[in-house]
């Protein structure tokens, strides 16, 4: 095989490393663009079964935000096996337990229910902020982009940039502001 | 007294040679012909129902991966069916799915005549009217 066929056969048969930073950004929705990076129905030489998926490593879960009253109202069930063993567990309640879950779970349920679920599922690495291992950091080779914009805090601009923007008006010193 | 219930078990062997279609069933379906020609019947009829439902899968298939490539390129598969049908470009998705794996300089060319298609020309009432006119709402 010559270089440049080889550089070909690479880029498209090599699987990526995609990182997806999901701080204020909403999980269903995330999920919705996760998915098929898991898949692999993202490549035009997608099939089920021929193991196309890439890894996502998804950061910040614990800044997920869902939409509206979703984290008062949504409910996760589980049922361990046992008699009277069902329980209902509410986000917020669930995100203070475990704040990989919630996304974990939407992931799960958004897959198809199939036997290569499970596999694919193993390759999505999930960290609550953004420490991760030397050995993930190393094999992430991409990034996803976001979905919803995320607004840089006032205070985290530098002070001479913030007092040299321009302005049109100024209240006078004496001014009160009441 | 001790009343004996008899049972009447299909136990005859196959009466004819092994065929392929029970060849790797599970116990009696295998051996004996009775039981196993109902399972028979039943995977001759799957296999005549599956012609129908290869050709949907197939196609399935194909739209996942024209739609993948539509999104590599940065448009929509709906919009490119759409400008295929305007342009009178006779493509089946066999064909496209085709192009976008093994020709993918020519499938980047629909893709552009794509987003040209959906450009706002300076005719067009869809988009934003010129500055400095003043319609109040009525164009």
């Amino acid at each position: 095989m010559s270089a440049v066929r080889r550089v070909q056969q690479w880029a498209t048969f090599g699987r990526m490393w995609y990182l997806y930073d999901c701080k204020w950004q909403n999980p269903l929705d995330s999920a919705d663009k996760i998915v098929p990076y898991l898949d692999g129905s993202h490549k035009p030489i997608f099939h089920p079964l021929n193991d196309s998926g890439d890894h996502v490593v998804v950061i910040n879960s614990r800044d997920i935000a869902f939409p509206g009253d979703e984290w008062e109202k949504r409910v996760y069930f589980h049922h361990t096996g046992y008699a009277g063993g069902a329980t209902w567990t509410l986000a917020w309640q669930l995100h203070e337990a475990d704040p990989t879950m919630i996304i974990r779970k939407t992931i799960y349920n958004k897959l198809s229910k199939n036997l290569l679920r499970r596999g694919r599922m193993a390759r999505l690495h999930i960290f609550p902020d953004d420490k991760i291992p030397d050995s993930i950091l190393k094999n992430v080779s991409g990034q996803m982009r976001q979905l919803r914009p995320v607004p840089r805090r006032l205070d985290h601009y530098p002070q001479e940039q913030v007092e040299n923007f321009p302005k049109i008006f100024d209240w006078p010193k004496d001014h009160v502001i009441n | 007294m001790f009343v004996m219930w008899f049972v009447k078990v299909a136990s005859s062997l196959m009466r004819t040679p092994k065929s392929r279609t029970e060849q790797h069933y599970y116990g009696r379906k295998q051996n004996c012909y009775s039981v196993a020609i109902k399972y028979v019947h039943r995977a001759l009829r799957y296999n005549t129902l599956a012609r129908k439902l290869r050709k949907n899968d197939a196609r399935e298939l194909w739209t996942t991966r024209i739609s993948a490539g539509c999104t590599e390129l940065g448009t929509k598969y709906p919009d490119m069916k759409l400008m295929m049908d305007e342009s009178s470009i006779a493509l089946d998705r066999n064909m496209l799915q085709n192009l976008a794996i093994w020709e993918p300089r020519s499938f980047r060319a629909l893709a552009l005549l794509t987003k040209s298609r959906q450009e706002v020309g300076l005719n067009s009432l869809e988009g934003p009217s010129p500055v400095g006119v003043v319609t109040r709402g009525m164009l």
